[in-house]
């Protein structure tokens, strides 16, 4: 990884990079997930047939989706794709 | 006046940009578009311009509603390109940039395949210059394997034009499907512009090398162009859906793993035109509205994220999340108008993109395509993990890089701030936005506002942050690495120049040889030569005078008896 270049020193803390903030957004996000799904339970009571209909689909593709896509691309693709940086440069 | 092709008066305006200066040269540029908008604006429906060519009335000014929602977007992409490059001195630049913008609107108004060719290689020609701009031996190589590509699409459209019109007589841009060959080179022909799977690589390997203000232009018009095209003459073309769908997700593995914020904007600009292609496969006029509305859309948010990221190459020198991080402090504004395009990519509710994603997956379950749906789904959660996501985390958060860079001049705040407003804009109220689309459609009856609906793709963004967040804490999310990473490009910049230089070896060894062949045998006639009519051969001797009274009287004896026996 290249060099971080550091200037004067400076320690500064960003808004994401204090922990109590972290910690706020993360349990926003948590509820966030529980409030969808149980608003859709909510709503949707009745709701059945359609294969678009089922409850926690979103939530599950959503999940799963990002697993996927990660663990493929970091696991699979990079170990087959990535070259150092002046590799077309020979 | 009013009926003259407005994508001709930009590319004739670019003329004097060439010669003017200073503020007087910043208004004219920014008049361009927008008399060109009024013009648009102004002009019903029909045909307005023809002219008689190759014994075929071109029709240049083709007004229909496909063609005008298109020319609108392309005119105010083509307005907040050319204030986020207000303060490039280099005329070049400029000029190109306007070439290209009024290369694009001309192309959408043609009404003919001709000229559409015209404007579609003009398109290839004059975009080039914005990548050759930067000015580095990257740059310079990458922007000829643009070209080159770009050029073999236009080959393919005139080889498929020449072919149709050959087959109907008729040379007219309308729907033209996948029944004769000249429908399949076209299809290809549009395919590259509009990066296809396998078509695609030329996208992110030239777009990130362009100069900061080009990569905004040019992620506005070339590939929306194509999709423009799609929709003209392949709509409801069913392997359009498959194509599609691949496109929306392939990308997104090459995205997360890329290290230039520049190229995952390219990547992510290939993954969403992939939703554009499955509405135009789904073909209906609702999947239509959708492609138009996501092609709209996709050019505020897209030009908006590459202006942001441009606001920190152009101040950083480098868009490589690894030298990155932090930049949030001395760059709000720019965080603030990144955050805005990584919320509408994301479809977040209140930001364009969701209206957009909306029409396209309404459509998209309207017709069953159970399939597509799910591909699209996930691209969505995809996209919010490795861009809306990680393009501002890795930028602007995250660890802290420790530069301390200025925040982005006044014109480039100024087209950020105006973009992310209309990215706003289009998400608060999209019925704006749906009175300009294709066919018409009822917004008070298709409420993209349903709860239900918003629920649903909140839980869909909320669950696929939770991944991100899972996979960041948990170590498993690659953190940005310097290298590259091979592509399609693999084929040609390595195998085929390695093909290439073996076939060079082999014709070099063939003709050594031959030419070893032809010098042995040439020698030995020589030697031969030298043998007989050498100094000492006998052909050269000095021969006695009486010797050569022998031979004249043969010789007379010879011809003597010829002419007495007749023979001749």
């Amino acid at each position: 990884m290249t060099d971080r270049p550091q200037q004067n020193g400076e320690t500064s803390q960003g808004w994401f990079e204090r922990p109590g903030n972290v910690r706020k957004l993360m349990w926003a996000l948590y509820i966030g997930c529980a409030a969808s799904v149980l608003l859709e339970i909510t709503l949707r009571v009745g709701h059945v047939g359609h294969f678009e209909k089922m409850t926690g689909l979103y939530a599950l593709v959503g999940l799963i989706g990002g697993f996927v896509l990660v663990f493929v691309a970091r696991d699979i693709l990079a170990r087959l794709v990535h070259r150092r940086e002046d590799f077309y440069d020979d | 006046m009013t009926e003259f092709p407005p994508g001709l008066i930009i590319i004739l305006g670019a003329i004097p940009v060439a010669v003017l200066r200073g503020p007087l040269r910043a208004i004219w540029m920014l008049a361009l578009p927008v008399v060109a908008f009024a013009m648009v604006w102004m002009l019903p429906d029909g045909n307005h311009f023809g002219i008689i060519a190759f014994g075929q009335e071109l029709e240049l000014l083709r007004i229909d509603p496909l063609s005008r929602i298109f020319a609108y977007i392309f005119l105010i992409a083509a307005f907040l390109g050319i204030v986020y490059a207000l303060h490039v001195r280099a005329a070049a630049e400029h000029v190109s940039g306007l070439v290209y913008s009024g290369a694009a609107v001309g192309a959408v108004f043609a009404g003919d395949l001709i000229s559409l060719f015209v404007f579609w290689e003009l398109t290839a020609i004059a975009s080039v210059f914005l990548i050759l701009a930067s000015r580095t031996h990257d740059a310079l190589a990458a922007g000829m394997r643009y070209l080159i590509i770009q050029v073999g699409s236009g080959v393919l459209l005139l080889a498929g034009l020449i072919v149709r019109w050959h087959e109907t007589g008729s040379v007219a841009f309308g729907d033209i499907g996948l029944d004769g060959p000249g429908g399949v080179l076209i299809f290809f022909a549009f395919g590259i512009k509009a990066a296809f799977p396998l078509l695609h690589n030329w996208l992110a390997d030239s777009y990130p090398k362009a100069t900061v203000t080009g990569a905004v232009l040019l992620s506005a018009f070339t590939t929306k162009l194509a999709i423009y095209t799609l929709a003209r003459g392949y709509a409801g073309t069913e392997e359009l859906i498959w194509i599609g769908a691949i496109m929306a997700i392939f990308p997104m593995f090459y995205a997360v793993i890329e290290n230039d914020l520049r190229k995952v904007l390219a990547y992510s600009l290939n993954n969403q035109l992939g939703f554009m292609v499955v509405a135009v496969g789904v073909g209906t006029d609702l999947a239509l509205n959708g492609a138009a509305a996501h092609a709209v859309t996709h050019i505020v948010y897209k030009a908006l994220l590459f202006m942001s990221v441009g606001a920190i190459l152009h101040r950083m020198g480098t868009t490589l999340a690894s030298n990155l991080g932090g930049l949030y402090r001395t760059m709000p504004l720019t965080a603030l108008f990144g955050i805005v395009g990584a919320l509408s990519i994301a479809a977040a509710p209140l930001f364009s993109g969701f209206v957009s994603k909306s029409l396209i997956l309404a459509a998209v379950l309207e017709g069953e395509h159970k399939e597509a749906f799910f591909a699209l789904m996930f691209a969505s959660a995809g996209v919010l993990i490795y861009c809306g996501i990680r393009v501002p985390y890795f930028a602007f958060y995250g660890p802290d890089s420790g530069a301390r860079p200025k925040e982005a001049p006044m014109n480039m705040l100024v087209a950020m701030g105006l973009a992310a407003a209309l990215c706003l804009a289009i998400g608060v109220w999209p019925a704006a936005l749906f009175s300009v689309l294709p066919f018409p459609l009822d917004y008070k009856v298709f409420n993209v506002y349903a709860v239900s609906h918003v629920v649903t793709q909140l839980q869909l963004l909320f669950f696929s942050a939770l991944a991100f967040v899972l996979l960041h804490r948990f170590g498993r999310y690659p953190l940005p690495k310097s290298g590259i990473n091979l592509d399609t490009d693999w084929f040609y910049r390595r195998l085929g120049s390695a093909a290439l230089r073996s076939l060079m070896v082999l014709g070099t060894a063939i003709q050594t040889r031959f030419y070893d062949a032809v010098n042995r045998r040439g020698q030995r006639i020589l030697i031969q030569l030298y043998r007989h009519h050498g100094p000492h051969g006998v052909l050269a001797r000095t021969w006695p005078t009486g010797s050569m009274v022998l031979w004249v009287a043969l010789l007379l004896f010879a011809y003597l008896f010829l002419y007495f026996f007749d023979i001749f």
